[in-house]
């Protein structure tokens, strides 16, 4: 070929599998890597605090071990080029950790409890909704940051802001900031939330159902309960699954309300839409727990997939450290921030009080 | 920051993660795989 000639559109296929594997296997190895430093470093040092009971070695967990190694390479020097594509698959980790959890519930758990959640998150719904409205008119936001920040901090994170992008179409500033500021304020709740639930003495399965009902981002909300205790962490997948649940119905309704203002796009299948939005995951984590209920695995196998969730969930918290930029701590703009800190503060409380009130009388066990 | 993901790739990513996992039941179910331990 000339150097001339126009390319042909096999020049500029899409790559195949084989490249693309190829492509985020790096990032991949990145992510095991410091994961597995994490376990390695928390096993180290647990036995030299045996062997050497006088001296005051740090007492980690690999949780915590991952994250803090991923925060140091990823804000200092940085993830180099080679390594992006595969850290940005910590997202799938993360996915197929929560599927595999679901072999750990029985149904009638996930019933009671997460239909507890459900409807818990329905009360937080609507408070954190019309305080998020509040703080935006008082701060003077913009009206469609204003409706970001309150998707994001009141369902899912950044996947409800991304899933709510299309919907209502805003400046593709402020999704930046809308994201920038639930990222800060997750990268807030990992090092406050443990520390409040130790000071309140919050039992496992409280800790966890807190966790996972008022952390943002699902990848945030499980380290921050995982942080707790693995089984926190547990309690945290199952609320914050239930939490997912609704991103559909709270996108489409402010879809409705900004097309019903001429600014965003006519919903025209309203049925279609919210299967589109609707996080899949939560289906096979429910049929995981479906077969676990009904005997299909044996003790033996349930603890494999157990321990197999275990190491899905090693990268995903690397990627979060990686991921983490503490420059974005100043670099968004105070009013946005301002909002979503008192926002997530107010849910903070409101889900708090929510937890206290359900085991207090009785409706969760 | 995480990168911009659309509700189409996000689907997909879900999607991924269910048919793994399931494949892994299945493999662990039918004694293919060997105990798995952390």
């Amino acid at each position: 070929m000339s150097a001339h000639t126009i390319p042909s559109p096999v020049a500029v296929a899409a790559p195949s599998l084989t490249t693309r594997f190829l492509h985020v296997l790096p990032g991949i190895g990145l992510l095991f890597g410091i994961g597995f430093l994490g376990k390695l470093l928390e096993h180290t040092f647990t036995q030299l605090r045996t062997s050497h009971p006088g001296v005051p070695f740090p007492h980690l967990e690999y949780v915590l071990w991952a994250i803090l190694l991923g925060l140091a390479i990823g804000n200092s020097m940085g993830v180099a080029p080679l390594f992006r594509a595969g850290v940005a698959t910590y997202e799938l980790w993360l996915k197929l950790g929560i599927v595999l959890v679901g072999a750990r519930f029985v149904l009638q758990d996930i019933l009671h409890i997460g239909g507890l959640s459900l409807a818990l998150v329905a009360v937080e719904l609507i408070l954190s909704l019309s305080v998020m409205h509040l703080l935006g008119r008082i701060f003077r936001l913009p009206p469609k940051l204003t409706s970001l920040l309150a998707i994001g901090s009141s369902i899912c994170g950044v996947t409800a802001i991304m899933a709510a992008q299309g919907a209502i179409e805003p400046e593709e500033e402020d999704t930046s900031t809308a994201i920038a500021a639930i990222l800060t304020l997750g990268a807030i709740a990992l090092f406050t939330f443990p520390a409040i639930g130790h000071a309140l003495h919050m039992s496992q399965q409280g800790y966890g159902m807190w966790a996972g009902l008022a952390v943002d981002n699902t990848a945030e909300s499980l380290v921050t309960g995982s942080l707790y205790g693995e089984e926190a962490g547990r309690w945290t997948v199952l609320a914050k699954t239930a939490r997912s649940g609704f991103i559909g119905f709270v996108v489409l309704a402010y879809a409705v309300y900004w097309s019903s203002r001429g600014l965003a796009p006519d919903v025209e299948h309203k049925g279609i839409f919210l299967w589109r939005k609707f996080p899949k995951f939560i289906l096979g984590f429910l049929a995981l727990s479906i077969f676990a209920t009904s005997g299909f695995f044996s003790h033996t196998q349930l603890t494999s997939l157990a321990n197999l969730s275990r190491w899905a969930f090693l990268p995903a918290f690397a990627g979060v450290g990686l991921r983490t930029n503490l420059r974005d701590l100043t670099g968004q703009g105070w009013r946005p921030l301002i909002v979503g800190i008192l926002g997530e503060i107010f849910i903070a409380l409101i889900t708090l009080g929510l937890v206290y009130w359900s085991y207090n009388h009785g409706v969760a066990r | 920051m995480a990168a911009p993901q659309t509700s189409h790739t996000r689907i997909n990513i879900d999607l991924i993660a269910v048919a793994i996992a399931l494949t892994l039941a299945a493999l662990i179910r039918f004694n293919i795989l060997p105990p798995v331990s952390f």
